[in-house]
């Protein structure tokens, strides 16, 4: 009998045996409701799961501030633009056997940021905030101290095995996250040249945009997708959406990768028109860098002067150049702005962004057979945003609070608060605050106005539309990131490794055991 | 207070737009310095005049009030995408607003390009019932250069403000909320 055959005939017998235990002593009213049978469902998918232990391919989705009520939320979101109550609905991901919890500290925070966050994914090592891929042991910005301290990614570990290796971002490619992936500095600001101090280029300390275009393990990475062109270019130079570069150096890394790959067939694009003629299947090396800063918000890709892909079709795009590689890849896909989208307090860019993070999500796993590629999706960490009050079931996401009567029935009339005044679902504890810009307005336009905390009367306002900004208690100039745990979720062999609650770290021991980047597994 | 008065001076400026933008020859421009009085009769209990300074070169525009710490500056500011800082010269740190193209900035940027007309700067302008009056003009090095110096401050993108909090001087410009009406 066959592991799969086996499988089989005992989720048969266990679902029987629960099924006849059940019926002799779980009322009518209970077996037959939908929730109860659903969740029968559920337990036999479990237990129908397959432990696989060797990964071919492995796919890291890293949702930037995606904590676990981003998560509740943008599901709620995405259910209710489908038309239904939406609490119920499941994002992509949410559908992985899979899952647990993430403690996200950084060796000098409580609460982290993402260059300490994902070099901890990345090496197996946690850090300070700011810190890239050096040990804890140096000091930030500190060029001298990192020396010696520099650890090695996955990305690096993949590339020495042969892999095809990939990275994509909406954030620029040379942010913290993706920059954790391949670069090496004390600084997470060190972009580009001009951010780098004088001293630490006299003692060989490299920026970010440079180390991405020299990397020198394997034949180099093969994929990178995102936004940070300014980083790559010089500052007398303008591209092609106006702005200039920040390169002070003088150094077109742009024309520098194009020149290590010219024997090869390799596209450096910069726009959705030469992004839609990409030959997939005849290119194997691939910059593209689509905005001057980060690449849009979901929402206002439309108006981006060059035109630019979304996160999904990035994500299809790269899996059919890297997937051409018989030895495997490793991809690394990040939602950048779902983080800058908390930080401006607008929830609804945060949200539509997660969701379109799920729809890459989909993408890779329409793209990628489950038996041989790992895809976890996870966060760095967490935001100070907030569901809260008492809802009724199906209520905006986005919307006032309106709950229920005595009866449990649904009101019709916002829920008052001690001040008399209605107040939403979502909020958040710090921030700009308060806003309402309007319909396809709003986002980082919040920067632009002072922060107005605390209570303002929304009876009239459209708090669901995309230039509202949801309120803050504390005042601040941009909203913070969140100390607590975030999630993480895995399908494919080594998924069943994510179990429980798990230091940060433990992520890379996980791919690296899933996919024996090291060239053999623990055990 | 002084920011303030700044802050007000330059919200009243764009709250009408009084003219149209102008499309200048880079090459064109000779970099100067313009100091204008700007008399204001509706500011009440505050001084009724001060002084703005225009810093301008061919591809950069800088706003500063006299004792204000902080200088609005756009760079391209002659094409339909400026990229627009906000630089504190007490610092030397700047914030770069790189994607915030919004009507009111497009208002100021317009009623700024006004003042200057065949490749100087007017003698006289009214804006939103304020007058301005060209006190000195100056055309030398010492604009290029200033501008220079401030580009090369530290400088950090919005969107990455919350991200960098552990910078001991963004942390103090933060809780001076400084991100206000240029």
């Amino acid at each position: 009998m066959s592991s799969m055959t086996k499988t089989i005939v005992v989720s048969a017998l266990s679902a029987i045996i629960a099924s006849n235990a059940q019926a002799s002593i779980i009322p009518d009213a209970q077996k037959t409701s939908s929730w109860f049978v659903d969740g029968q469902t559920a337990i036999a998918k479990q237990l129908q799961q397959k432990k696989q232990e060797r990964a071919k391919n492995v796919i890291v989705f890293v949702g930037d501030g995606m904590g676990i009520s981003t998560i509740t939320a943008a599901r709620i979101f995405a259910g209710q633009l489908a038309g239904n109550s939406g609490e119920e609905y499941a994002l992509s991901f949410e559908t992985f056997p899979y899952s647990g919890h993430v403690k996200t500290y950084n060796t000098n925070q409580q609460t982290p940021d993402s260059a300490g966050t994902m070099t901890a994914m990345m090496t197996g090592v946690k850090t300070k905030a700011g810190v890239i891929n050096i040990a804890p042991d140096t000091d930030r910005a500190s060029c001298e101290t990192a020396q010696g301290y520099e650890l090695k990614t996955a990305i690096e570990l993949a590339e020495e095995k042969g892999m095809a290796t990939g990275i994509i971002s909406t954030a620029r490619i040379t942010h913290a996250t993706p920059a954790a992936t391949y670069a090496k500095v004390p600084e997470r600001n060190w972009e580009s040249d001009n951010n780098l101090p004088d001293y630490a280029v006299t003692l060989g300390c490299k920026d970010i945009a440079a180390q991405l275009v020299e990397f020198e393990v394997g034949d180099g990475i093969d994929v990178a997708m995102g936004g940070g062109r300014r980083h790559f270019i010089p500052e007398t130079k303008t591209d092609i959406e106006g702005k200039n570069g920040k390169r002070k150096d003088g150094r077109d890394l742009t024309i520098e990768w194009q020149q290590r790959y010219q024997q090869q067939a390799a596209a450096y694009i910069e726009n959705q028109a030469q992004f839609d003629n990409l030959d997939t299947a005849n290119v194997n090396k691939v910059l593209a860098l689509f905005n001057s800063s980060h690449m849009q918000y979901e929402t206002d890709r439309v108006n981006d002067v060059a035109g630019e892909p979304s996160l999904s079709e990035m994500t299809s795009k790269a899996i059919d150049v890297l997937s051409k590689d018989d030895d495997g890849f490793f991809l690394m896909v990040e939602s950048g702005r779902i983080d800058h989208g908390h930080h401006a307090g607008n929830a609804y860019r945060a949200l539509e962004d997660t969701v379109e993070f799920a729809n890459a999500v989909q993408a890779a796993m329409d793209k990628t057979n489950a038996d041989e590629t790992l895809i976890i999706v996870t966060a760095d960490h967490s935001h100070v945003f907030t569901i809260a009050g008492y809802p009724q079931r199906g209520n905006d996401i986005l919307g006032l609070v309106k709950g229920t009567d005595a009866n449990g029935n649904p009101l019709d009339e916002p829920t008052l608060a001690k001040d008399g005044m209605p107040y939403t679902t979502v909020g958040y504890t710090n921030g700009l605050g308060y806003a309402d810009y309007g319909q396809g307005n709003g986002g980082d336009q919040r920067y632009d106005d002072n922060a107005a905390s605390g209570r303002y009367d929304l009876t009239t306002v459209d708090t669901s539309n995309s230039g509202f900004h949801q309120e803050a208690l504390v005042p601040l100039s941009s909203e913070t990131h969140a100390g607590e745990d975030i999630s993480i979720h895995a399908q494919g062999p080594g998924a069943h490794l994510i179990n429980g609650v798990i230091e940060q770290n433990v992520i890379f021991h996980i791919i690296n055991q899933a996919a024996e980047l090291s060239g053999k597994k623990y055990q | 207070m002084k920011n303030k008065c700044f802050f007000i001076v330059i919200t009243l400026l764009y709250a009408e737009c009084l003219f149209a933008g102008i499309k200048t020859d880079t090459k064109s421009i000779v970099s100067q310095r313009a100091y204008y009085r700007v008399i204001d009769s509706e500011l009440q209990g505050k001084p009724k005049s001060y002084t703005l300074t225009v810093w301008m070169t061919g591809n950069m525009l800088a706003l500063e009030k006299a004792g204000n710490s902080s200088i609005a500056l756009w760079h391209n500011w002659q094409t339909s995408k400026p990229t627009l800082f906000q630089v504190f010269k007490e610092h030397d740190y700047r914030i770069e607003f790189e994607r915030i193209h919004t009507q009111k900035h497009q208002r100021l940027l317009a009623q700024l390009q006004a003042l200057l007309q065949d490749g100087s700067f007017v003698q006289r302008a009214t804006i939103n019932n304020k007058q301005l009056i060209l006190q000195r003009l100056i055309k030398d090095d010492m604009v290029e250069l200033q501008i220079n110096r401030w580009s090369d401050y530290k400088t950090y993108d919005y969107a990455d403000i919350g991200d960098n909090e552990a910078d001991p001087v963004l942390a103090k410009l933060i809780h001076q909320g400084f991100i206000q009406k240029i």
